[in-house]
């Protein structure tokens, strides 16, 4: 993916990839040993909605691609990943096959996704009228993204998601 | 014609995920719904991490950074 990027001419995007590859290969050599913080993590959830709320309405209301849009992403990035380092609790689980079959089925319609996407991009950059005929996902959502309502949409689907994510609902 | 195939290909992509977790949930016993799978593999750190980095890339990208087509 990193090399992917790199490739594409992204290089932000590029080198975010390699630094959180980097980062989970030290990981795994030093056996997870490395602790960001002593102890757990848990944010109260009136806190957690006032910060998703702000930001929301920062990347809502800011002018997109502007240093507003960045400096929240840049905020939301560096938070969860401190987050995301800390261990998960324990919890009930189904089956052991059922878990096996959904993690299978699901890495397989990510593969396809990311598959159907490269595809599209190699020919829309290599074939006449290639933007056109071979749209990419990019290239799909843009105007939506663009309008006031889909950026709405997209931005509360986005931190719903992120929320869910980290769990924190589950926690006071 | 092209593009809508192209579309059509994401579509299905789409609709197979849907239906997917539409079965896992009505029978949990066969398929774990895409919560408790993530649940499950995000207990290694670097499987959470990766998700999580996924999830804010997504965002950055559709959000935040212009969309890039070089010539070759």
């Amino acid at each position: 993916m990193a090399s992917f990027q790199a490739w594409r001419g992204t290089w932000v995007d590029a080198t975010l990839f390699y630094a959180l590859s980097a980062m989970l290969l030290i990981d795994r050599l030093t056996r997870g040993r490395l602790f960001i913080f002593k102890k757990h993590i848990v944010a109260p959830k009136w806190l957690t909605i006032t910060v998703t709320g702000s930001l929301a309405l920062v990347l809502v209301i800011a002018p997109r691609h502007s240093i507003y849009d960045l400096i929240a992403f840049i905020f939301i990035g560096i938070t969860v990943l401190l987050l995301a380092w800390e261990p998960a609790p324990d919890r009930e689980k189904p089956p052991h096959h059922a878990l096996m079959r959904s993690a299978v089925m699901w890495s397989i319609l990510a593969v396809a996704l990311c598959l159907w996407e490269a595809l599209a991009f190699i020919l829309s950059v290599t074939t006449p009228n290639g933007v056109e005929n071979f749209p990419t996902i990019s290239v799909l959502l843009d105007p939506f993204v663009e309008s006031l309502g889909g950026r709405i949409a997209f931005v509360g689907l986005w931190l719903a998601a992120g929320l869910s994510l980290l769990r924190v609902w589950s926690k006071k | 014609m092209i593009r809508a195939i192209v579309v059509a290909g994401y579509i299905v992509i789409v609709l197979v995920a849907i239906g997917t977790e539409l079965y896992a949930r009505r029978k949990p016993g066969n398929v774990a719904p895409l919560g408790e799978m993530l649940e499950h593999v995000m207990e290694s750190r670097t499987t959470r991490v990766g998700i999580i980095a996924a999830w804010w890339w997504f965002g950055w990208h559709f959000a935040f950074a212009d969309t890039v087509q070089i010539e070759l």
